[in-house]
């Protein structure tokens, strides 16, 4: 257990905060930027417009990649499968699915205020827990690490085919703005978006710490673990709850963003030289939001002035990941 | 202390053993033993509280398992499950210190006194040394040690163990064994492990358990055991697989309509096991003789299966079993002298012998090659020439 593992991923996170508000079409001042943060000094003016805009965007990038990073930790200990994630899984288009219906459906039949993000939320919480439920319901037939991924990668298509259909039934406005948002992207980021949903991510997180230990004793799997006095399905429902809460927090923000919950942990776990999930949580918190401030970041300057959505960012440095631990392991357990 | 009361093992709903009433006291190291499919991993894991029991109960102390939370449950009952699973990155001392789990808070810190008995438990099985490796890099012998350092961390009366020694190698299984032989007797635990390995379960066990078709059957002497016929028709040792209740080891028996060449072996003293074994797996058809009945070589013989001519304990070779045993020698197509140690009650085996050179009967004596391997050879490639001066 490296211990230095904990500065040294805040000061990652330190850096990609600053250096995601310094840069953009405008360039700031690293001086200026800090003084802003800090609140020593604002600048009332179109610099200050700016500061505050990129702000939010980059505070929704770090809660989503927190999220991402600590609902990809409890699922490869629930899973006891080192390439899940809530996006190879299907859990983020669960998700997604289920904030399209109540948005469509639900405003249609006027249940729904529309935009309201309480009720996006809870929508894609149940999304994300029933996908979560169906993926551990595949565990009792496929038992290899790859057959896993694909029965995720599957549910992620089914779901987001039905996703497709749902917009594309949907008026032209509605169907625009949902566009980008499935694409996953952290550009509609506004407060009144990310307040209310921290509450929710602050229990996820908290139930999360809590599924650590029992996570860990369900390394040796689940018998094992009940003989070493795990209650084990009180374990597995405090670990799909923590997820999917967390994972519907960050799909309400930025849409679904692929493998910042795959890569987030292996990280933790490379530098801190330990599984141990109390650690491996908070460290991937850190690596996650690091990952999606640094994806931000690049998804907005790549190809000034488009503004990239985000997985495409993700996708392009998470697949080969993905396909390396494959290899890795031969594709076999 | 453990008991049950009328209990019914299974999977799904189909007893495999039913009426089940067992006591097992503190200080008793108690093996189940039983073939493939016979039910002992769901008796061990119906014991530990992982599986329901189908009817009946198990009580713990006085209390019914079934009632205990799991948090209890593993206060007082510390299990050990067979195979190995890969879990990568975990430290050895992590893994034991996991063994606290019952006794920690939702955080897992482990305190002052849990620290103490984690490393007690690495002490008592040997583990202290391998603290800061990794789990993933250790032997299985040594993985199977840490496990039990974990379960034993968990401060438990009863240890259950389902096959802790399979995958070992001869060594390492001795040293499990040996381990939790030492945890029942001079730690005052309840040790239940089931396992594969009749002869060391015979040598180890306070009380076996056999479980088989005709149900359970529980045993303090594996003696009394050998010669039920559950036990007999458990295992198949009514076949071709002999167990010695003298030796309490198991032979392989060869099949005696063997239809190769014929060798008499005059032997005695323990001189003639090692080349009975060696022609038996050339597929020689043996004969022994004379032996007595209390000599080794008459024990080993007849657990091979193969034809003795033998004389009573500590008497003269008589008229009758001489004319028997020359009769067969004749009728054999080698004879193979091993040098036994001759005295007053076997020397008629010299005058076999004697009768074999005189009649020209290929022999060999088995001190004229410097290893069995080459006798053997000479008396398959040159059976007429070799032949030999009678020993002094």
């Amino acid at each position: 257990m490296r211990l230095s593992a904990f500065p040294l991923l805040m000061s990652f996170l330190f850096v990609s905060f600053v250096s995601a508000v310094m840069v953009g079409s405008v360039r700031l001042p690293a001086t200026s930027v800090l003084m802003h943060l800090f609140g020593l000094e604002r600048d009332a003016g179109l610099l200050g417009t700016v500061v505050d805009l990129r702000i939010v965007r980059t505070v929704a990038a770090v809660l989503t990649g927190a999220s991402l990073g600590v609902a990809g930790c409890v699922l490869q200990s629930l899973f006891r499968n080192p390439l899940a994630d809530p996006f190879i899984l299907g859990i983020s288009s669960g998700s997604t699915l289920a904030i399209a219906v109540a948005l469509v459906l639900g405003a249609g039949l006027g249940l729904v205020h529309a935009y309201d993000p309480y009720s996006l939320y809870i929508a894609g919480a149940v999304g994300a827990a029933l996908t979560s439920l169906i993926v551990i319901g595949f565990t009792s037939f496929t038992r290899t690490v790859v057959g896993l991924v694909l029965a995720g990668v599957m549910l992620g298509y089914l779901n987001a085919g039905m996703t497709t259909i749902i917009i594309t039934t949907s008026d032209v406005e509605t169907m625009r703005a949902f566009s980008f948002w499935t694409l996953g992207s952290f550009s509609a980021a506004k407060w009144s978006v990310v307040e209310p949903v921290l509450p929710f991510m602050a229990a996820g997180f908290v139930a999360a710490f809590l599924a650590a230990k029992p996570l860990n004793a369900m390394a040796f799997g689940e018998e094992l673990a009940s003989s070493m006095g795990v209650w084990v399905r009180a374990a597995r429902v405090l670990s799909v709850a923590a997820s999917s809460s967390v994972v519907a927090a960050a799909t309400v923000v930025a849409g679904p963003v692929g493998f910042i919950g795959l890569a987030a942990p292996h990280i933790s776990r490379l530098i801190s030289r330990t599984v141990d999930n109390r650690y491996i949580l908070l460290l991937s918190a850190l690596a996650g939001a690091t990952l999606a401030v640094v994806a931000d970041i690049t998804a907005r300057n790549i190809m000034p002035p488009l503004d990239l959505p985000v997985t495409a960012i993700t996708s392009i440095f998470g697949a080969p990941l993905t396909l390396l631990l494959i290899m890795r392991r031969g594709g076999t357990r | 202390m453990m008991k049950t009361y009328k209990l019914s093992i299974g999977y799904g709903g189909k007893p495999l053993t039913t009426n089940i009433n067992i006591e097992l006291k503190p200080g008793e190291f108690i093996v189940v033993i039983g073939p493939n499919a016979s039910g002992k991993t769901t008796l061990l894991k119906t014991l530990s509280g992982l599986l329901k029991p189908l009817a009946g109960t198990v009580f713990i102390g006085g209390e019914e398992l079934t009632r205990l939370s799991s948090r209890s449950r593993a206060r007082r009952l510390g299990v050990v499950l067979t195979g190995r699973q890969e879990v990568e990155g975990m430290f050895v001392e992590e893994v034991v210190g996991l063994g606290r789990y019952p006794w920690t808070g939702p955080l897992h810190v482990i305190g002052r006194r849990g620290r103490d008995v984690v490393e007690k438990s690495m002490a008592k099985t040997g583990v202290l040394h391998l603290r800061s490796r990794r789990i993933s890099e250790l032997s299985d012998g040594q993985f199977q040690r840490v496990m039990i350092a974990r379960a034993l961390a968990q401060e438990p009366e009863i240890l259950i163990l389902d096959e802790p020694t399979t995958h070992l190698d001869a060594r390492s299984r001795i040293e499990v064994i040996k381990l939790l032989r030492f945890l029942a007797h001079h730690e005052n635990m309840t040790v239940v492990a089931s396992t594969h390995e009749l002869e060391l379960a015979f040598r180890f066990a306070d009380r076996l358990i056999l479980l088989s078709e005709d149900g359970l059957t529980i045993s303090e002497n594996p003696e009394e055991l050998i010669a039920s016929p559950s036990f007999t028709k458990a295992f198949g040792f009514d076949g071709e697989l002999t167990i010695s209740p003298q030796t309490l080891t198991i032979e392989f028996r060869h099949n005696p309509e063997n239809k190769g060449p014929t060798a008499f072996v005059i032997a005695g003293g323990g001189t003639g096991s090692k080349i009975i074994r060696q022609l038996l797996r050339k597929n020689y058809r043996v004969i022994a003789g004379v032996l007595h009945e209390n000599d080794i070589d008459y024990v080993v013989a007849t657990a091979l299966g193969v034809e003795v001519v033998a004389e009573k304990p500590f008497q003269k070779i008589g008229e009758k079993t001489f004319q028997q045993a020359l009769g067969k020698m004749m009728d054999s197509d080698v004879v193979v002298y091993t040098n036994p140690p001759i005295g007053d009650i076997n020397k008629q085996n010299l005058t076999l012998l004697q009768t074999a050179i005189q009649n020209n009967k290929p022999t060999f004596r088995t001190t004229a090659f410097p290893s069995t391997a080459e006798l053997i050879q000479t008396i398959q490639t040159h059976p007429r020439t070799l032949p030999l001066e009678l020993p002094p």
